[in-house]
């Protein structure tokens, strides 16, 4: 084949812009440590790389979520274990108590120190973590607890059948030692816009008060039940229906007397793709729910102080039962908080080793071989400067070199 | 004496053509010329045949037409790769995802903001830093979307030079046929014209596809390589561009599809194919996104413990267009999240006026207190079992209505087209983060309440049907199949198949420069010029010459002697 002199100056400039540009890219790889410096670089390995990034920063918030809720675990885990220190002392007192060596003075004293106890509780009820209140279940800005009683707003329910058409607010103040939970169930409606007979239950509708009671219209109207007369015929509890003409009998609406202000709701944080973890215990599961005399600690504790102050001796080994009662209680709420940080701890070692493997493995994609890349250049170097020398001489080969 | 001095002519002549070779040895489309010599004829007056020495016949070139033909057709993939690859070299560079800030990162800053928020729902920092991250993807989006749509636009700026550069070279081409048949006319080949000729067609064969013949009478015929006319003879025919169109001869009718490879071929595939393409496939993220989002948005709770909010601007709402001749004095809102899938027009005809209503075929009720034709009417879609695209569009009649009898109206509901461009936050929660739903209880004292930005965040892992749009034939056929996965892996593949585009036309480029390269060196074997040959024919010349001028001496010394005979 004929060569000219075109053809080889033509393949020198080529040859050298080849090298040159590979020695560029290496140079580019080397000076950003990466092996993919743009998606052409290795589409492929950018695909898996850009996943990996974003498990990678999922992993990161995971992290974040879990030590926010390790917080509340551990502040809930703090505050319950010092109510269980809390409900021993009133336990050792309740035992002291009991016995014939106290007197009505020893018991009026005592029942200062339930006090006490009490509002020690109520304390530990409204432990805070960075502003909010982590006993209130989902209203972490309202004090779980308080010392005196609130009247919730009346709710349908509890019956599902038939329907709850009717509207009732709740008013009042109450006068009660204990927190209440009524239930008020529409026996008869006229079918006129006037009036309607109801009745009340304390204990969430097995037994009924035996009297029933007229409703009007006009304004609120006095719930209350003489099924037991512990509880005094008049509480300062009261009940209006202000959407009397779909109330039906068989309506039921459920209104709660306790010092409780928070609701059952549970919080969750994310701890892994598609785990949650829920990171409150709500107040009344911690302390008891309202109307439940076995285990609202506020309540037995209320009994108990009342059964000092009263010199009551039986209603004080009563209160000692309960106090146990409320003690198995919380040292179930206890291990299971235990349980959860446990499950936090196992989570944590789980993302840490996800983490280290997808660092690997994104390593192993997007970081340079420094090793490999530098033995690159060297070769890449050697050929370009092979590629000069021989161009140096060629070019110089010529006819004209030996025509004088 | 005679023979002699043809034979100086002719050396001289040889002469002429090695240095005329040598001064254009880097002249690009040079081909090398080289003179015939002919012996003349002897004369046949004696019975000793003597021959009359040497004349100068032509001057020839040297060229391999199929080689230079093949040239042209390389010539034109490779600047259409060139072209293509350069351009999607930018278009890589817009996706920025090597670097820390990509759309990617952007994203998953999002959805993490979400689970900041989800740990402390009632926090005004959480919901801030929320609003920012999603602000930062939106310009994301935004920031692709536009940069697509900009090398978009700028390709019919390309175009249009690329078109004005055929123009010139046309003109060029016929004005050179003209002075090569005028020249070969009288019987010598125009050589360097005909070199200047072929270096433009190589310089057309850049721009687009070409074909050409040559007539007998040494004028070219260019067409392109789907037979449009652009020059002939000394005629040549103009493009021009209107808009998207490429007009041929200034006849309005769209030529474009016709004009394949070269730079014009590469920048229409990336106008309507390429570009488009990836355009569709960011809008659908986008749309996915804004409607996934808004979606569990409407339904949460904000902290004031009011609901139906959108996150970002409801986009995928269409706007109530109006059909039907009847009384229509009246406005009708269409709102509420869609959850269909496909675009859709609804068309309503108010039956009758006694309430309920029903509202066109398929049994719209219109719950409507009898004798109140004014203020808002709920439309509901009850009992609407035929047309499962129907949930969630709400209808509301604003005031002032009179809606009468027959009244027909029509609302569309958009597909994703322009999703990434016109993503925004919404002016429910722009600047107003209290407005963010993460709660899904309406009881604003529940602030603790994160179970709607858990849900939402939970989107982030959803696996969810993206539809992934395929364009072929510049855009021509356009379909779509659904893609099951994430939309963060929606994205990395989208990503990966521009880096792949762009990887395989650095291939394609790469292999036809190898290909020019080794067609090259073939013509250069024949047409080019080699100094080492030319300066042999130098010295060739050279002693010939001088043997020539050596035969006028012997011959003058030869007439020398005759003369001295005489004195």
């Amino acid at each position: 084949m004929r060569v000219t002199q075109s053809t080889i100056y033509q393949n020198i400039n080529q040859n050298i812009s080849k090298i040159t540009e590979q020695l560029k890219d290496v140079n580019e790889q080397i000076g950003s440590q990466q092996r993919i410096n743009k998606p052409s670089d290795d589409p492929l390995g950018l695909t898996h790389a850009l996943n990996l990034k974003e498990v990678l920063s999922q992993i990161n918030q995971y992290g974040t979520n879990i030590n926010h809720g390790q917080s509340w675990l551990q502040a809930t885990e703090s505050a319950l274990q010092s109510a269980q220190d809390l409900i021993t002392r009133a336990k050792t007192l309740a035992n002291q108590m009991s016995t014939e060596t106290y007197n009505a003075t020893d018991r009026a004293n005592a029942a200062q120190e339930v006090q006490n106890i009490t509002e020690q509780l109520v304390q530990l009820g409204n432990t805070q973590v960075n502003g909010r209140y982590i006993f209130s279940g989902d209203k972490d800005r309202t004090a779980a607890f308080g010392l005196d009683f609130t009247i919730h707003p009346a709710v349908a329910g509890p019956g599902n059948d038939p329907a709850y058409t009717g509207t009732a607010t709740s008013t009042g103040t109450y006068t009660g030692l204990y927190s209440k939970r009524y239930v008020v169930e529409i026996t008869a409606d006229d079918g006129a816009v006037g009036t309607a007979q109801y009745r009340v239950s304390e204990d969430g509708g097995v037994t009924w008060g035996t009297n029933t009671f007229t409703t009007s219209l006009a304004g609120p109207t006095d719930v209350y039940s003489d099924n037991s007369r512990e509880v005094p015929p008049d509480q300062g509890v009261q009940i209006a229906f202000t959407n009397f003409g779909t109330l039906t009998q068989d309506d039921q609406f459920t209104i709660e007397v306790s010092q409780y202000n928070g609701d059952q709701d549970d919080m969750n944080v994310i701890i892994g793709p598609s785990a949650q973890l829920k990171t409150n215990v709500a107040g009344d599961t911690a302390f008891g729910q309202a109307g439940d005399t076995t285990n609202n600690l506020f309540d037995i504790l209320a009994g108990f102080k009342d059964s000092l102050q009263n010199n009551n001796t039986l209603g004080v080994q009563a209160a000692l039962a309960q106090l146990g009662n409320a003690q198995d209680n919380n040292t179930n709420n206890l291990a299971d908080v235990g349980s959860r940080l446990n499950r936090i701890d196992v989570n944590k070692n789980m993302l840490s080793d996800l983490e280290g493997n997808n660092t690997t493995r994104l390593s192993g994609i997007e970081d340079l071989d420094i090793a490999k890349a530098t033995l690159d250049l060297n070769s890449k170097q050697m050929i370009f400067q092979a590629a000069l020398y021989s161009a140096a001489k060629v070019t110089g080969l010529s006819l004209l070199n030996y025509l004088k | 004496m005679n023979i002699a001095r043809g034979a100086l002519l002719a050396q001289q002549k040889g002469l002429d053509v090695t240095g005329h070779n040598i001064a254009n040895v880097n002249t690009p489309g040079y081909t090398r010329q080289t003179l015939i010599l002919q012996s003349s004829e002897e004369t046949p007056l004696t019975r000793i045949k003597l021959g009359f020495g040497v004349t100068a016949d032509s001057v020839t070139q040297a060229f391999d037409r199929f080689t230079a033909k093949n040239i042209t057709e390389k010539t034109a993939s490779l600047a259409e790769y060139e072209t293509k690859k350069s351009t999607l070299d930018y278009v890589q560079g817009l996706f920025n995802e090597a670097t820390e800030n990509g759309l990617n990162k952007v994203t998953a800053d999002f959805w993490n903001a979400w689970q900041d928020l989800s740990n402390n729902p009632g926090g005004m920092a959480e919901r801030t830093a929320l609003l920012e991250k999603a602000q930062n993807m939106v310009q994301g989006f935004q920031g692709i979307r536009n940069g697509l749509t900009q090398t978009k636009d700028e390709m019919n700026i390309n175009l249009k030079g690329g078109i004005e550069e055929i123009n010139t070279l046309d003109d060029q081409i016929a004005k050179l046929n003209e002075r090569i048949v005028e020249a070969e006319a009288i019987g010598t080949k125009a050589n360097d014209l005909r070199d200047q000729r072929n270096s433009l067609i190589q310089n057309l064969s850049q721009l687009t596809d070409i074909a050409y013949l040559e007539k007998d009478n040494g004028a070219l015929t260019v067409m392109t390589k789907s037979g449009i006319a652009l020059v002939d003879g000394n005629l040549y025919w103009t493009l021009s561009q209107q808009g998207d169109n490429i007009y041929w001869n200034n006849i309005t009718s769209d030529i474009s599809s016709q004009l394949t490879g070269g730079k014009i071929g590469a920048w229409l595939d990336l106008r309507d194919n390429i570009l488009p393409q990836y355009m569709a496939n960011m809008d659908e993220l986008a749309g996915t996104m804004v409607y996934q989002v808004n979606n569990l948005h409407y339904g949460g709770y904000t902290m004031d413990g009011s609901t139906h909010k959108y996150f970002f601007d409801n986009t995928s709402m269409g706007d109530v267009g109006y059909d039907g001749t009847n009384t229509e004095n009246f406005t009708v809102l269409a709102g509420g999240v869609y959850s269909g899938n496909a675009d859709k027009t609804f068309t309503f005809t108010i039956d009758g006026l006694g309430g309920p209503y029903t509202v066109g075929t398929d049994s719209f009720h219109v719950d409507w207190t009898a004798g109140i034709n004014s203020g808002t009417i709920n439309v509901t879609a009850t009992n609407y079992t035929n047309l499962s695209v129907a949930d969630g569009v709400t209808i509301d009649f604003s005031s002032g209505d009179d809606v009468g009898h027959t009244d027909k109206f029509s609302i569309s509901v958009q597909d994703n087209a322009d999703a990434a461009k016109t993503i925004a936050l919404s002016s429910d929660v722009a600047g107003t983060p209290g407005n963010i739903a993460a709660s899904q209880s309406n009881d604003p004292e529940e602030t603790g309440n994160n179970q709607n930005a858990l849900a939402i965040q939970a989107l982030q892992d959803e696996q969810l049907n993206v539809k992934k749009w395929t364009y072929q034939n510049r855009g021509g056929i356009q379909s779509n199949a659904s893609q099951l996965g994430t939309m963060d892996e929606y994205y990395n593949i989208l990503v990966g198949d521009i880096g792949l585009l762009d990887k395989q036309a650095g291939q394609n480029q790469d292999l036809q420069q190898t290909l020019i390269n080794q067609l090259n060196e073939l013509r250069d074997s024949v047409s080019g010029v080699s100094l080492d040959e030319e300066m042999i024919n130098m010295m060739k010349y050279q002693y010939a010459y001088i043997a020539a001028s050596k035969m006028v001496n012997a011959s003058d010394q030869l007439l020398q002697s005759v003369l001295a005979m005489r004195s």
